[in-house]
């Protein structure tokens, strides 16, 4: 039971990590951004060939997490600039199509650079046996993932809640026009979440690649669970989603554990109730104008 | 208004007939009485590629050993291929697309037993002839046979009953059985159960959903199994998945291992490295490592020329077989009429880079064999390999 508990804290903090980046983006600019699973593989890719040229060596592993969300932030800082920002004033349909014709896009540039067949990147040094935590033995490297869910949410909600920049992004989240107004450069304000959130998406590919195949489609994946944590956490809402990922890291391994096959029900049918009794999510707000 | 209506209905038709051009309901199909062609459906995308694009170098030998020989009865053989995207409302889509659109006289393919079935209902209403090379379930020549079905892969009840003597081997004593959900798992097991000896019973059976990508409640299911040896389906990245997953927790020092799936081929190996379970009894179609004879040596030197690597993959022996078993029935038979291809494939020898394979008349099956054998670490280098790799049907 107590192992089953961590697995779904880790299943649930490894969600968090790459789903707030989606969630941030959404909050602010307004984009359902379909490419978020493929900013995930990138990172996952680009940890893999920084590994692959420095051995298993501690700092080629943390250090090319670093790298991942460095490679992740210029993309996304080229596709905000270059591309998506043509799009805010257009219509929802026109930014979704773009997302995911980034989808296909990254999916193939992915086979070209890195090939079809699977990948796979060691554990960090320190990292690849299990800690006795008194009940049980377990993975470090899962306890790792758990403690820094937390981490990273509490610094975000510091940034965002405590700083400068945090509340002109709130502020940006609110009414945009007034804010220009005021003389803040929106258009870089919207960059700059744009490339938060890839990076976090990156952060997140490259935290979740020892545990799992470096490969094509490993995007489509984690999509899904993704806009699952959103959506029932609240679209645009940092708690939400850690709350969300908690909730189906729990689903999923205690419905497998249940229900067998049929766990995946279960997560649909407790993303369905919260919709009916909450239809903006745990901790989302209902929308309200913008302008 | 009426006016309006007019312009309405006119972009509304203009619509329908550019939707059915894009279809390709229209275009006429580009048949050549030149050549002789093949359609091919294989995942070229996502997690399937890893499947799919090895499987085509297969397809691309076959067809250039065959035209640099002059063709068949003096006809080059072209191949079309379709993603079919591991989904099977896609892989019959693009079935339809082959045969009406480009013309192609026999289809190829596909990679996992669901897309497959749902190209042979295709094939079953176009009268065409479907080869499958690589998907296992037994159902697409028994439940769901028709007479242009044929199948070539190591079918579930071959790997079933192969495994049931690597079991005795092992002395695997009680098992617990675990893969993904879904016809390839489900018929194999009911094959591995049917094959076992006295002594031995598979006590717990766990299936996960395909595509899982968390095993941590499949992992804490096994451990918690009095079972003394696991056989295992789970495959591709999914097994890469499990096993970096499983690792940590010393599973694989707790019992024995017996996974088919093709887990032991040399990309999966070379995948994991030093992550790989040592010890592992697992199979492979083809090892660059363990010719069986000259004939297989020659045939894996010409894939590395291809590939541009001497460690080749193995699915391309599976679609070069197909192609090469095709490209007779078109030779006897004089021409690409279904039918008569039929006839000549059934009962049809031939002499493949793994030894002879018989198509059987009565079932359309051939007796396909695999290399098994457990993985070890080699000196000098950090990717296991099968030793001793023993080739068995």
């Amino acid at each position: 039971m107590f192992i089953q508990l961590m697995n779904s804290l880790a299943l649930g903090m490894n969600l968090f990590i790459i789903a707030v980046g989606l969630t941030l983006i959404f909050g602010v600019l307004r984009v359902i951004n379909f490419a978020h699973g493929s900013f995930f593989m990138i990172g996952a890719y680009v940890l893999y060939s920084v590994v692959k040229r420095t051995g298993d060596t501690a700092l080629g592993f943390w250090g090319g997490i670093v790298v991942a969300m460095l490679v992740l932030g210029f993309i996304a800082w080229l596709v905000e600039r270059f591309l998506l920002r043509r799009l805010y004033d257009k219509e929802h349909l026109l930014q979704l199509v773009f997302t995911f014709a980034l989808v296909l896009i990254v999916g193939d540039l992915v086979k070209i650079i890195w090939g079809p067949l699977q990948h796979s990147i060691s554990y960090p040094p320190g990292f690849g046996g299990a800690t006795d935590l008194g009940i049980s033995r377990y993975p470090t490297y899962m306890l790792f993932l758990i403690l820094s869910g937390p981490v990273i949410a509490v610094s975000l909600w510091l940034i965002l809640e405590k700083t400068r920049w945090g509340r002109i992004i709130r502020a940006a989240r609110l009414d945009r026009q007034m804010l220009s107004a005021l003389g803040v450069n929106v258009k870089a304000v919207y960059s700059a979440v744009f490339v938060a959130g890839a990076m976090l998406a990156g952060l997140g590919g490259a935290l979740a690649a020892p545990r799992l195949a470096v490969e094509p489609g490993m995007d489509a994946l984690i999509i899904i669970d993704c806009f699952i944590v959103v959506i029932v956490g609240g679209l645009g809402s940092l708690w939400g989603s850690f709350f969300g990922a908690i909730i189906l890291g729990v689903a999923t391994i205690f419905g497998t554990l249940i229900f067998g096959e049929w766990e995946i029900v279960i997560v649909y049918i407790l993303m369905v109730a919260v919709l009916l009794w909450r239809p903006w999510g745990l901790l989302g707000r209902i929308e309200e104008d913008r302008h | 208004m009426f006016g309006i209506y007019s312009k309405a209905r006119r972009v509304f038709a203009l619509e329908i007939i550019a939707l059915v051009m894009g279809l390709g309901l229209f275009s006429a199909p580009s048949m050549s009485a030149d050549t002789i062609k093949i359609g091919v459906l294989l995942p070229t995308s996502g997690g399937g590629a890893s499947y799919g694009i090895p499987a085509e170098n297969g397809i691309k030998l076959a067809i250039n050993e065959i035209n640099q020989a002059g063709g068949v009865n003096g006809k080059m053989l072209e191949y079309f291929i379709r993603d079919t995207k591991l989904k099977p409302a896609v892989a019959s889509a693009a079935a339809r697309e082959l045969i009406t659109k480009e013309g192609v006289h026999v289809l190829v393919g596909a990679v996992s037993s669901g897309v497959t079935l749902a190209m042979s209902e295709v094939a079953k209403q176009e009268k065409i002839i479907l080869f499958a090379p690589i998907s296992k379930s037994i159902a697409l020549t028994e439940s769901k046979f028709h007479k242009y079905m044929f199948q070539s892969s190591a079918n579930t009840n071959i790997e079933g009953r192969v495994m049931a003597g690597v079991m005795k081997k092992v002395e695997a004593g009680k098992i617990c059985a675990t893969g993904y959900d879904y016809a390839y798992s489900h018929d194999f097991f009911a094959s591995l159960e049917s094959n076992l000896e006295e002594g031995m019973a598979i006590v717990d059976t766990f299936y996960v959903k395909l595509g899982t990508k968390d095993y941590n409640a499949l992992i804490s299911q096994l451990m918690g199994s009095d079972c003394d040896t696991v056989a295992g389906l789970i495959w591709g990245g999914g097994f890469v998945s499990m096993v970096k997953q499983a690792n940590p927790f010393g599973l694989f020092d707790q019992k024995k291992f017996v996974w088919g799936a093709e887990v032991g081929s040399h990309e999966m190996s070379n995948s994991l490295k030093g992550d790989y379970p040592e010890g592992m009894w697992a199979n492979s179609y083809d090892l660059w490592y363990s010719p069986l004879s000259d004939a297989h040596q020659a045939f894996l030197d010409d894939l590395a020329e291809l590939e541009g690597q001497k460690e080749t993959n193995m699915y391309p022996v599976t679609t070069y077989n197909a192609v090469k078993f095709l490209a007779k029935a078109i030779e006897i038979s004089g021409g690409t009429d279904s039918d008569a291809l039929v006839t000549a494939l059934e009962g049809m020898a031939m002499e493949t880079p793994l030894g002879p394979m018989t198509i059987d008349p009565e079932t359309h099956r051939t007796e396909t064999g695999e290399f098994w054998g457990p993985m070890k670490k080699i000196e000098g280098s950090d990717v296991l390999r099968m030793s001793p790799a023993e080739y068995v049907y």
